[in-house]
């Protein structure tokens, strides 16, 4: 048995020393960029398409048709994505080619949507367009709304961003509602900012 | 002994391809990390148009595309920042005018639009003119230079300045019809204590056109029948400011905008950096609502398009 010295015992435990110092310097490295490129890929992610613009026509009250326009910004606690802005362009219009026009409840001609209160109460949101267009066929609205919190608006069930009446038509079917969604978008609140509602 | 020396033997193997193991692992991870960066840069990336000094006799200007972030080295080199005039125009005009030899004696005005002097000019002032009176076998070109001793002096607003603020860059455009004789990308503007913002274009050629003013973060402002006489031609337009909120520099302000906005307003009052400085509406060193409220003043359509 070869007898150890001191310099060999010395050279020994500096070489073990050296290569347990690169072991941790690897895995805090390994660590760091592990997190580093996990952030830089969750950043290029896009969203999926968890966003949803539905609407729904309910039964007339004196031949005047409650139309809710609903929206969610994700499918479940797991599959949501917070967004700042919603923008909604659409085409209310009549199957049968009849008159019809946007009123409120008591069938008076109105010149803007009115939001709804889960929104409108909300000191967060905020509505800067909101006009209708009335031609002779179809009635054209436009209408954003802008969440100004810090983290975003999300929710994963359905809730009725608006409502309007429709008067004149002669059935449920018989109002189509059509975004033009061109221009129409769900915007999420995080980068890179992406339409959510394809 | 022999089974201390397998197992010392087997721990240093082990112990070998752990590194190795983590070295390939790190450098996959440094690749893909590089990988993503360079797709960022790219989408980054912003190209402009320079006129580039060819150094050959035949073809001396070319007009090309480059990277933004090339631009100074070109500039650095004499090329030109812009579109190359159309050349037979030029030329024509220039040789009448180079009877003037007006060598712009008088002319103080100094460019800050990386258009003058330092940084290059529109091509009206060198414009090479071929002699050729001479007998086809003595024929030499000579070169004269056309010197048009032009000022675009000009001063414009931007929505939400209303004092002292830092300098500021915006992109000039002189168009006659359909087509862009000069297009400078970066002219600085100096502001007052007003908020005014001030900028000096020298030598752009004289004629009647259209000035199309565009700010980062603003929509574009469009100002018709401007006449450029030789000499200095000053221009107050700050009555009508630049609207804030095109973001994204496409020249709409839409929900896209209001969507960049508020991707960055993540505390009540979000630091500037460079990455989000356009946002920084009123210049006040903070994105907030404030800045919002500027954009919300414009924004009562689907799409409010700047002036074109």
């Amino acid at each position: 048995m070869s007898k150890i010295t001191k310099k060999h015992f010395f050279g020994l435990s500096l070489l073990k020393l050296l290569g347990v110092g690169v072991l941790v310097i690897g895995v805090i490295a390994g660590f760091n960029l592990i997190k580093r490129t996990a952030f830089l890929s969750t950043s290029a992610l896009t969203p999926a398409s968890v966003g949803l613009v539905e609407t729904a026509v309910k039964d007339p009250v004196n031949g005047i048709y409650p139309v809710d326009i609903n929206l969610r910004t994700g499918t479940s606690e797991t599959n949501i994505e917070a967004i700042s802005t919603v923008a909604l362009k659409f085409t209310v219009s009549s199957k049968t080619g009849s008159t019809i026009s946007l009123t409120d409840q008591d069938g008076n001609l109105v010149s803007e949507i009115t939001p709804g209160a889960n929104f409108s109460q909300n000191s967060d949101f905020s509505f800067p367009v909101n006009k209708i267009d009335t031609t002779e066929k179809n009635i054209e609205a436009e209408f954003v709304s802008v969440n100004t919190s810090l983290n975003g608006y999300s929710t994963f069930n359905s809730e009725r961003l608006m409502t309007f009446y429709v008067k004149g038509a002669n059935s449920k079917e018989e109002i189509e509602i059509e975004f033009n969604k061109d221009v129409s978008s769900m915007f999420s609140k995080r980068r890179p900012v992406t339409n959510i509602w394809k | 002994m022999r089974t201390s020396n397998f197992f010392r033997s087997f721990a240093g193997f082990g112990t070998v391809a752990v590194l190795t193991l983590g070295v390939v692992f790190g450098v996959t991870l440094v690749k893909q990390e590089q990988d993503i960066r360079n797709q960022a840069a790219e989408l980054k990336e912003h190209k402009v148009n320079v006129c580039h000094k060819t150094g050959s006799e035949s073809n001396s200007w070319e007009q090309i595309e480059i990277s933004e972030n090339a631009l100074e080295s070109h500039l650095s080199h004499g090329d030109i920042q812009g579109n190359c005039p159309t050349s037979s125009d030029d030329k024509d005009k220039a040789k009448g005018e180079n009877k003037d030899k007006d060598k712009g004696k008088g002319d103080d005005n100094k460019d800050n639009g990386r258009g003058g002097p330092s940084g290059g000019v529109s091509l009206a002032n060198n414009v090479t003119v071929n002699n050729t009176s001479l007998a086809a076998s003595e024929v030499k070109v000579e070169t004269k230079y056309v010197y048009v001793t032009t000022a675009f002096d000009f001063k414009i607003a931007f929505q939400g300045i209303t004092d002292k603020k830092p300098d500021k860059t915006v992109r000039v455009i002189f168009r006659r019809g359909e087509e862009e004789l000069h297009v400078y990308n970066k002219v600085e503007v100096k502001g007052d204590a007003k908020g005014i913002y001030r900028g000096v274009i020298a030598d752009v050629k004289p004629g009647v056109y259209e000035v199309l003013i565009k700010g980062d973060g603003f929509l574009q402002r469009k100002f018709e029948n401007v006449d450029l006489k030789k000499g200095k031609n000053v221009f107050d337009w700050s009555k009508d400011a630049l609207l804030a909120g095109d973001f994204n520099a496409d020249n709409i302000i839409n929900a896209r905008d209001l969507a960049e906005f508020l991707s960055f307003y993540n505390q009540v009052l979000t630091p500037v950096t460079s990455e989000n400085r356009d946002f920084d509406v009123n210049m006040d060193n903070q994105i907030d609502l404030e800045d919002l409220k500027y954009v919300f003043e414009n924004y009562n359509s689907l799409e409010l398009r700047g002036e074109e």
